[in-house]
């Protein structure tokens, strides 16, 4: 119990709790750390209460990425996914993966 | 054996992120305007503390660097980090350095959503002003 409260490692407690199979009479649940980076990136957004949901938008997730006036910037990436926030200026938040 | 250009490398994605904020838009017309990106002095080498930040670019950069709410959060939320605003065919592209899986909504902070939409704000102004 007082590993759960510490949090894992440090780390931020993404953790979830998902079905209720009943055991010998007692409701028990399956605990998971959440590793899909699209969640928990949208669950930081609602966290700060942003009203954010996951979209698809084509357009923005073909590229291309970058204009590359700026030289640093990496050849080859991934598109993650898009998300939505409404009431923002900027039309949509793009995650992208290295290679 | 020749090596194919288009072949991917076999270790898949790497798990470093970088994240996009996105205004739609023909942002090649507008390229001159709003082309740039932050330059800052930092002071320290361990423990760093950024002591100024400007804007080098287009037009827009002399906009931002009037706004003084902008360069507040800046001076916070810019410690080993960079902005920079790329327009590109369809898009004009917000985004910072890329950042490792574990790290990715550390720096996302409420100040940080603030400054980017600020710097989105004036994106979309200068894209309005100049159509």
């Amino acid at each position: 119990m007082k590993d759960k409260e510490r949090g894992r490692h440090g780390m931020a407690d993404t953790s979830h709790k998902h079905g209720d199979g009943s055991e010998g009479g007692e409701k028990a649940s399956e605990e998971y750390l959440e590793s899909d980076v699209r969640v928990i990136l949208l669950t930081h957004l609602r966290g700060l209460g942003l009203d954010a949901y996951i979209s698809s938008d084509r357009e923005v997730e073909e590229g291309p990425y970058y204009s590359y006036y700026f030289t640093s910037m990496p050849r080859i990436v991934t598109n993650v996914c898009c998300i939505k926030v409404s009431g923002m200026n900027f039309d949509c938040i793009n995650l992208l993966t290295r290679g | 054996m020749a090596d194919n250009p288009t072949t991917l490398h076999t270790y898949g994605a790497l798990p470093f992120y970088q994240i996009h904020f996105v205004v739609k838009g023909n942002g090649k017309v507008f390229e001159e305007l709003l082309v740039a990106r932050t330059r800052k002095r930092v002071r320290g080498v361990i423990s760093k503390s950024v002591e100024d930040v400007w804007w080098e670019g287009g037009k827009i950069a002399e906009r931002l660097n009037n706004d003084t709410r902008l360069k507040q959060l800046l001076l916070t939320i810019l410690k080993d980090d960079d902005i920079f605003i790329d327009p590109v065919e369809n898009a004009v592209r917000i985004y910072s350095r890329f950042k490792i899986e574990s790290e990715v909504t550390r720096h996302l902070s409420r100040e940080a959503i603030e400054a980017y939409n600020i710097i989105a704000g004036h994106v979309r102004s200068i894209m309005k002003e100049f159509e």
